[in-house]
Formats: structure tokens, sequence, C-alpha cells
């Protein structure tokens, strides 16, 4: 039976680096969406995954099990995400590719999914990640938290320091403006008639 | 106005069965709001289809480990033969002169850390023979020449009035300010040996990082050319599958 978090951070905190390396192995997906989500780069949402992890690593023994140890994970990644908006000075923007790649989406397609449908997936894909990156950081970073890390309203009003109500706004107002940002690109009518 | 947070609340399913049922009336009656709760379910059933690229990881929180077999081999260049001799001369003069070197941040810092010599332990060192050092030694010189002089018009058991005495010094401040001098002149040569050795660490290091400079332009000229390729290949498959499929799609 797989091991918990909360007993790998346990032994990981008695210096076996083994347990550690599970709970980067278990994390390391969620923590680089997070980052790249929020920043929109691959290659900086990467370092931030990795950054994330040796800071966890070195503030271990500070880590006393108030809150869960994903929990903690997303605050450092999320801060690390702010300091790398801070520094860049820039809004992030998803990257996408010039061209949609055939071979490499093959290897994503579904048995049942066409190369069309797959394309069409791709595109509505693209076209999110843009509407995404109109939006505010606090909208964006609680629909994230919300839409792709199944978070509660609480932990993500723990997680971010601020009252539950406001974690509503933000998410009632960022789902707002995706749904008319994804009307103009024409999103709900082509999709939605599929 | 109708409450935005419970809308909220209901699209994502956080209510309670009170609030969701007192909701589930609600929309019964409010257009706006039923068309603003399908309107944000739609938009969320849509978020869904943005997933991250996936690269590959692999990074591992490693301690004192032996480097991984995929780890590129270690070879023996110019500059590496230059590391190990400075290795060797700083851990000899390290000894003579208590240096300490620390390779931090901000690159290599080597301090002279010099403590208090042992007299009894340090030896002279033959190295230095400046202008300086020649100066102490002829005052060495030329008071042991006056001691010997004293010592030798003195008549033998004339007492514990010494010749030092009577030039006005007495031995033991001769003795204490003998020590003084070669300590002096120790610690003088002592700081030109960390000096040198300094230049000779920065002159390796400048080395090594051009040596490093080279082996990182060597090996990105061949990622490129195999990028190229690769990106070469994929087009042309591309190419054959985009002319396949509307084929594939008439039968």
């Amino acid at each position: 039976m797989a091991s918990t978090d909360e007993e790998l951070v346990a032994r990981s905190r008695g210096g076996d680096l083994e347990s550690f390396n599970q709970l980067v192995l278990r994390w390391e997906r969620p923590i680089y969406a997070l980052a790249y989500r929020v920043i929109g780069r691959e290659e900086d949402a990467r370092d931030v995954a990795q950054e994330t992890f040796l800071r966890a690593f070195r503030a271990l023994s500070g880590f006393k099990g108030q809150a869960k140890f994903s929990s903690w994970l997303y605050r450092i990644t999320l801060n690390l995400c702010r300091d790398w908006i801070r520094r860049e000075r820039r809004t992030p923007i998803a990257q996408a590719p010039e061209g949609l790649d055939l071979i490499e989406m093959a290897g994503e397609a579904t048995p049942s999914e066409s190369i069309e449908d797959l394309v069409a997936r791709k595109e509505l894909g693209r076209a999110v990640a843009k509407a995404m990156a109109t939006l505010p950081e606090e909208q964006r970073t609680a629909i994230i938290l919300k839409e792709y890390h199944g978070l509660t309203f609480q932990e993500i009003a723990d997680l971010l320091d601020c009252p539950l109500s406001t974690v509503k706004t933000r998410l009632y107002q960022g789902l707002t403006v995706l749904r008319k940002q994804l009307d103009q690109a024409g999103v709900e009518s082509s999709f939605g008639n599929r | 106005m109708c409450d935005k947070e419970l809308l909220v609340g209901y699209v994502y399913g956080e209510l309670t069965q009170t609030e969701r049922r007192a909701f589930d009336a609600h929309l019964t009656s409010c257009a706006e709001c039923r068309d603003e709760a399908d309107g944000l379910r739609a938009t969320r059933a849509h978020l869904g289809m943005w997933s991250p690229p996936g690269p590959e990881f692999g990074f591992r929180i490693v301690r004192g480990a032996a480097a991984p077999a995929s780890a590129p081999q270690f070879r023996f260049t110019r500059a590496w033969g230059l590391a190990a001799a400075a290795v060797l001369v700083l851990a000899a003069a390290a000894a003579i002169a208590n240096v300490e070197m620390r390779y931090g941040d901000g690159g290599l810092v080597v301090r002279t850390g010099w403590r208090q010599a042992d007299a009894s332990s340090t030896a002279p060192t033959p190295a230095a023979a400046d202008s300086t050092l020649q100066a102490d030694l002829q005052v060495i010189l030329q008071r042991l020449g006056k001691l010997e002089s004293a010592v030798g018009r003195e008549p033998a058991g004339a007492g514990v009035v010494t010749a030092a005495d009577r030039s006005g010094v007495s031995e033991s401040d001769l003795r204490r300010r003998l020590r003084e001098i070669v300590k002096e002149s120790e610690a003088r040569q002592q700081r030109e040996l960390a000096l040198q050795m300094a230049q000779v660490i920065s002159d390796v290091d400048a080395a090594r990082r051009s040596d490093m400079l080279r082996m990182q332009q060597g090996l990105m000229q061949l990622q490129g050319v195999n990028d190229a390729e690769i990106v070469k290949n994929r087009e042309m498959w591309n190419h054959v599958l985009r002319i396949a499929q509307p084929q594939r799609d008439e039968r």
C-alpha cells in the first residue's frame, strides 16, 4: 500500500531522502501544471516546479503539518510564480505553437477520437489559454486552483489568505469574463454544437 | 439583484443541501440566473480542454550520491590538469599560510585568515628575498654584532650585568624585538604567497570557464543539427498525414 503524504513527510524529516523523492514524483506534475497555467511559459514553469521542491526540502524541518503537504507546496509555488511575474513585469501569455503537430497530437488522441476532433480540442485549449491570460492574476489563480486542482473554496481562501467571499467573487468574475471571451472567439457556438 | 456567491457555489456544487434546494427553487422563477448558471457550466466544461504540455521531469533531491550513469563522461582537459596542479599547490601553501578558500555564489573567495603565529613552530620560508626583508636582516645582524662584541669585552663571571644593559637595551627586550621582526617578515611573505596563489586560482578558473564555454558551444552546434533534422522529418510526416487524411475520409 502506498504511503500517505504525511507518512512520507515524517520519514523525510527523519532524513530519508527516498521518501522525499517519492513526494517529488507524486507532486511534480500538479505543481508544474499549476506553475504553467499561472505563468504560461513551459521552461520557466519547469524551473518554478524544481525550485518549489528544493525550497520545500530545505524548509521541511519547519513544516509542522498545520496544513496539508500539497497546500504547503501550492503556497510555495504560487509565491515563486508571483516573484516571477514581478521580476518579468509582464502578463503571462500561454505559449501556443505556431502550427499543430499532427504526429504529436496523434499520440494524444483517444481511440474514439478522429484527427478532426483532436484538432478542435487543441484549438479550444488554445482559446482557453488565451482567454485565461487576459484575467487579473487573482482571478486566474482562483480559477486554476478550483478547476484544475479541485480545491474547495475554503482551501483556496486559506492558501491565498483572503476571505471566503472574496474567493467566490473572484471565481464568479473570472468565469464571467472567460465566458464572454470564449463567446467572442466563437467557441460556444462551434464547440457547443458539436 | 440575485446572490452571485450562491450562484457560484451552485455551479461548483459547494452548497449545503438546504442552500441547494432553495437555489433550485429560485432558478425556476429567475430566468437570468438560470441562463447564467448554464453559461458558467458550459464555460467550465471548456476549461477542461486546456492541458499543459507534459515535459520529462526526473529531478531528484540527492545528497552525496554518485553521478548518474547518464552523466557526461569526465574528460581530462588542460583546464582540469591546471586545476589539479593548483589543488596540490594550494594544499601545500594552505598548510604554510593558513589560507582559507571557499567557492560560493560570488565565485572563488580566498582569504588569508592569518592566525597568531606560533614562534616555536613557524620556520622562516626561504622564498622571499625582498628589500624589506634584507633591511630587517641587516638590523638583526647589526644587533647581533653589537651583542657579540659586548659579550667579548665583558670579563668572564662579571655577574648579571650584560652588554645589552650597557647599551641601554635589556636582553629580553632585544629578544622580543627580534621575535617581532621575524614574525612581521613571515607575515609579509605569507601575504605575498596568498596573493600569488589567488592569481594562480584566478587564471585556472578563467581557463576552465573558457574550456567549458567552448565545449558548450560545440554541444549546442551538435544539438542544432539534430533538431533541424527532427523538424524536417516531422514536417515531412505531417505533410504525408495531411495528404493521406482526405483520401482516408473519401474512402
